[in-house]
Order: C-alpha cells, then structure tokens, then sequence
C-alpha cells in the first residue's frame, strides 16, 4: 500500500515538473521575441458564431501583418480563450491572461455583458482592451482602457431613426432580442423624443418562432419595424414575417448583416423589405478594405462579415499602437492607441483620443440589402 | 386585437406544439420501456438535422437524405443505448439523468466538432410562403408538421395497441419480472424502445428545422420544451405527451400575443409549475413512476 502510494506521489512529481518545465523551456527560444495579444472571444453556444468568425478576422490581421515583417521586427501572437458568452467564465479568461505579464492588450469579448464584466478587472490591471461590442454604456463608464472598435448602439438606433424619418415613416414598431444588445436598442428608441413608437416586444433568443410578436406588431399597423438583434434570430424574424404576409420595411442593425440570417431568411417575401447596416460592401470595395476582403477570400473562400472586420480592425487598431508606443508594454501601448489617427480598418476609420473612446461612428455605416442570399450595398 | 391574430396565436402555438409533443412523446417510450428519463432527446433531434444537411450535400435528394438522417440517428441511438443507457439497467433515476446528461454534451460538442456552431437550414416542403385561413396565415411546413405528428401518433397508437412488438414494450412497462416470466426478451425490447424514442426525436427535429434552423446547440431547448410537455401532461401517459405538448406551444405563443413577450418563456413554465402544483401527476396524471 505504502509503496504504491509513494510511487503515486512520484508520478504525479514528474508529471507536474514535466509541465512546467515544457512551459518555462518553449517560450524561451521559439517565441521570444513575439508580442502576445489575448483574445477573448466566444467561440461555443449560440454567439459563437459571431465569436469564431471574430477570431478569425483576427488571426487574418495578425498573419498579413507578421507576413510584412511583424512590428519593430517582433512578430504578433495571439493567445485565445473561449467565455462560452458566459460574463463568469469571461472573468475567469481574463484573469488568466492578464496574469501573463507578456501580454501587452485584450481584445474581446463578442457579447457585452462579458466585456463589462471584466472591463473593472482590465482597469485594475491596466491592460487596453479593444472592444468590438456594439454596447453604449461601455465607453460611457469612464474607464480609460477600454477602445471600441466597433459602430456604438446608439449610433445604429440614430441611424435607423434618420431614415424612417427621411422616408416619412412615422408609427414605428420594435422586435428586439432579448439580450443585452436587443434591450439596448429598445431603450434606447424609447428614449428618443417626437417618435411614435406603436409596439415594443420581445423574443428570447432560444426562441424559435416570433409568430406571436409580430403578429401583435401587425395589428399595430407600424410603417417600419426595426428587427434588432444578431445570429440567427433576425433572420428566422424576417421570415416570421415574410410569412405572416407583412409588407412595411424592415430594418436591422450591424449585429444582423450574417451569412446565418440571410439563410435563415432565405426565400422570405420580406427579403425585399428589409435594410441591414453594414460596415462592407464586397461588390464595391473601398481601397482601405481591399487588403482585408483579399485575405478573407484566400482563406475562407467567402465575403468577409462585420465580425471579420471586427477582428481584423481590433488588431489593425492594437498594431497601431504597438508601431508608436514608446516600448512594447501596457502602460505605453495604452497612451499610444490614444494617439491613433485615422486608422483605415475594414470596417470604419478609427480616430482616438484621451477622450475619444469610440473609434468610429455614423460615416462607417452603410445600408445593406440581401440580393441572391448575398449581402449587397443597397442605399434607401 | 382581432378575431384573426388570436387564431395566429393559435396556429403556431399549435405549431411549434405538435413538435413539442412528438419530442414528449419520445422522453414517454423511452421512460416507460427503460426507466430512464433521457436528456438527450434533443441532441437527437439535431444530430437529425444536422446530419440530414451533410446528406443533401452529398447530393442526395432531400427525401432520401431526411429518412437516411432519421435511421443513422436510430443507429447512433441504438450504439449509444448499448454502451452508456444498457449497462445501468438498475441504477436510479439521477444516474440515469447524470449519464444522459453528460450524453448530451458530448452530442452536442461532437457535432461542433463536425459542424461547427454554424445555423444550418433545411428546405421547408415547399417553396410557397403561407397559405391564407380566417385572416390568418399558415405556412405548408406548419401544416406538414400537423399531419406528420397527427400520422405519428395514430402508428404510434396502433403500433402499442394491435402490435405484438408494442405490445411487449408495454408489457415491459407495467411489470419487467413478469413481462421476461412470459418470455419476453427483456433487454432486447428496451433497446427496441430507446432506439424508437431516438427516432421520434429524430423526426421531429427534422420537422422544426426549416422553421427554426439548426445548430449544435439547438437540441437542448428542444429536450428542455419537451421535458417540459411531457411532464405537464403527465410523465409516463402517451395522451400526456401529446396534449402537454400542445398546451404548451399554445401557452407560449398566447402569452407571447396576449400578455408580454417579454416574459414569454416565464409566463408559460410558470403555467406549468401552477398546473403541477395543483396536479402533482399532470394533466392526465402519472401513469407510471416507479
């Protein structure tokens, strides 16, 4: 019995001094001079759609730009953790790579609520977190290492609003998601003034038949019914209502311009009714988003998404910083993304400042349409 | 509110019932032949689908491709009863949620693993939208589902009733020492049952996929809808599946209409917990809980 025990005790030794030694040894001479970025991002559970495609974007940035000789001659590596859209689980990330005193910024998470829920943490620890969340309140809450790469929410219901008041679409209706993004946009609308807004709901985004909500809008009779949220359910709701015979215009925020709502909503009669925000338009690319729609297309053999873009800009934005920050470490990274001008990412132009928290805005966005299950520009 | 948007409620709580209600109905067969309250179910449902989608992309006509999906899914049913649900015959009834629990996760991140976390959709029957009734719209899917469940059943009812192969699933459910005394193959017919039970549930996640798209993670709201259904109706009861299935799609889209889709999901599992709380065995009371 005694033996067995001490032999057990000794494996589990070995075992432990093997791993450690494995991780002391590998960086020290394969990965040296690398700058490492953590990810947060998520990648399983319903987001993760969004998350992976957001991953993907930035591992596109950081090959294309390690392929042009890195940054001051070191190379970009990432360090990926999955939140499963769980804000516990995206704390736990966090502590896990800002723990790594190598890795100089952050970039995550696809859903709000896990971003604001390390965000204090990335305060404390003052590691620069570039955001890719639509969410306002983010860069509202004074924290200074937060830079959103990303179209703000209130941005996007400003929008939607300027152009059903352009086109003289007056009693408004509003679907929305469940979630933090969803709600956001609902509150948001209710807080504008001089809009009538004739219905308001709500669908779980588990949920998988929005019958009932919009057959409630419909009796509403609502010029416009702004349909927000992400993947899938926006377009599993444009379907809804394709079925349900309604013929107002639909509109949905940057969140909803997917490959997996255009198949949700494949063959629907409201096809035609519904503008998406968009941050690309393939067919008509800008010059500044010519090296990101190549590099997609190489790998991925499709169009990028805005969640590509999402990636591919954060770590545009992060390497900026990196090129003019006084040394490769938190702090100067951190005052050198304030001092980032003009950055032409794929998705927006990015400009910070020490005030200056969201990069981009309104003159990002462009509006989309689905033509042949393909996302193409379409200005109303 | 109008005449017609209430029967629109109806109509797809009606709907998106009779699916809640086959997949009910599965969790029953597979209780009453082997004890075991199966939490996969709605892994099943997707690993359908889901593999349904593969099949058409290699080319095979769509009709070929659902029924190839539905009988891989028994297949993998039956493989999976034979080394995880087989050998705990005795064990109670949190071993077995434990193991079809942990079953579950491992369908759903085995499929992640072929599928990834993509949504994937599966043509409806047809390519017509709706069809207009009363000032409501109905899409053929929904109809189909109707008639697919409705169908479904009545085999169903034959199978147990004029059957000598249902019978002996029945038999195994009232009394599994008498049922082998009489010569029946015990062990065979559960597996017979699990199998049927993964093919229900295969069905139905065939049904509800062109109206709601399929992912990886798709099958637990399914079994969670379907748990739910079968014990409003009361667990164990064939009739109790299916009439808890149907009151909960109706539930869900009449408080979605009339109250607040907010609390969509609250306002119907709060009915349930109200009707149980009054009628501990469900609706049609539990037939059989051993």
């Amino acid at each position: 019995m005694r033996l067995q025990s001490l032999r057990g005790v000794g494996i589990a030794l070995a075992l432990v001094f093997s791993i450690v030694g494995v991780k002391e040894i590998v960086p020290a001479y394969a990965q040296e001079q690398s700058i490492k970025l953590g990810v947060i991002l998520t990648l399983s559970g319903p987001p993760g759609r969004a998350g992976n495609r957001q991953k993907d974007g930035a591992q596109l940035a950081v090959d294309a730009i390690n392929a042009a000789g890195g940054i001051k001659g070191r190379r970009l590596q990432l360090v990926i953790q999955d939140d499963a859209g769980d804000p516990n689980a995206a704390v736990t990330a966090f502590n896990t790579l800002a723990a790594q005193d190598d890795i100089v910024a952050i970039y995550g998470s696809t859903i709000g609520s896990s971003t604001m829920a390390f965000a204090p943490l990335a305060k404390r620890a003052g590691i620069p977190v570039a955001v890719p969340n639509a969410t306002y309140q983010i860069t509202r809450l004074g924290n200074e290492f937060l830079f959103r790469v990303a179209v703000p929410g209130d941005v996007e219901v400003k929008a939607a609003v300027d152009l059903a008041k352009k086109k003289g679409w007056k009693r408004i209706a509003m679907l929305h998601s469940n979630d933090a993004y969803g709600k956001q946009g609902a509150d948001l609308l209710a807080e504008m003034k001089d809009l009538e807004v004739v219905a308001s709901e709500s669908f779980a985004t588990n949920s998988t038949d929005y019958t009932p909500q919009l057959t409630k809008i419909r009796a509403a009779r609502p010029d416009v019914i702004f349909i927000w949220g992400g993947v899938p359910f926006t377009g599993t709701a444009v379907k809804n209502a394709g079925q349900l015979g309604i013929t107002a215009p639909l509109i949905s925020p940057t969140a909803a311009g997917a490959p997996a709502n255009v198949a949700a909503a494949a063959g629907s009669s409201a096809l035609a009714n519904w503008q998406i925000m968009g941050v690309i338009d393939p067919a008509n690319p800008l010059p500044r988003q010519k090296a990101g729609i190549e590099a997609t297309q190489a790998k991925f053999k499709n169009d990028p998404d805005v969640f590509i873009a999402s990636g591919w800009d954060a770590i545009q934005v992060l390497a900026a910083g990196l090129k003019n920050a006084a040394a490769i470490t938190r702090p100067a990274l951190k005052t050198a993304l304030e001092g980032v001008k003009g950055l032409e990412g794929m998705g927006g132009v990015y400009t910070y400042s020490a005030t200056q928290r969201d990069g981009t805005g309104a003159d990002s966005l462009i509006w989309l349409k689905v033509v042949d299950n393909k996302l193409v520009r379409n200005d109303p | 509110m109008s005449a017609a948007d209430v029967l629109q409620f109806v109509l797809s709580g009606i709907t998106m019932g009779s699916v809640y209600a086959i997949i009910a109905l599965s969790f029953t067969i597979i209780f009453n032949a082997t004890g075991v309250v199966n939490f996969a179910q709605g892994d099943f449902a997707m690993l359908a689908g889901l593999m349904a989608v593969s099949f058409i992309g290699f080319d095979l006509p769509i009709l070929v491709a659902v029924i190839v999906a539905i009988a891989a899914t028994g297949v993998v049913g039956g493989a999976i009863y034979a080394l995880t649900v087989a050998p705990i015959p005795r064990a109670g009834h949190f071993t077995s949620i434990a193991v079809t629990l942990g079953l579950s996760i491992v369908l759903q991140k085995g499929a992640q693993f072929i599928w990834g976390t993509e949504s994937h959709m599966l043509a409806p029957v047809s390519s017509r939208e709706t069809l207009h009734f009363a000032g409501a719209t109905i899409t053929p899917q929904a109809i189909f589902i109707l008639v697919t469940s409705a169908l479904m059943m009545v085999l169903l009812y034959a199978y147990f009733k004029h059957t000598r192969a249902g019978q002996a699933v029945l038999a195994c459910s009232e009394n599994r020492e008498a049922a082998g005394l009489v010569g029946i193959d015990v062990r065979w017919v559960r597996a017979e049952a699990y199998v049927l039970g993964c093919v229900l549930g295969a069905l139905a996640g065939i049904l509800v996929m062109p109206i709601t798209t399929m992912s990886n993670t798709s099958g637990l709201v399914l079994t969670i809808k379907g748990f739910s259904a079968a014990v409003l109706g009361g667990f164990g009861s064939a009739a109790g599946a299916v009439i808890g299935g149907l009151v909960l799609g109706l539930l869900e889209s009449l408080s979605a209409g009339l109250i607040s889709s907010s609390y969509q999901n609250l306002i119907a599992l709060l009915v349930v917990v109200l009707i149980l709380m009054f009628r501990s065995g469900g609706l049609l009371g539990t037939r059989t809980l051993h």
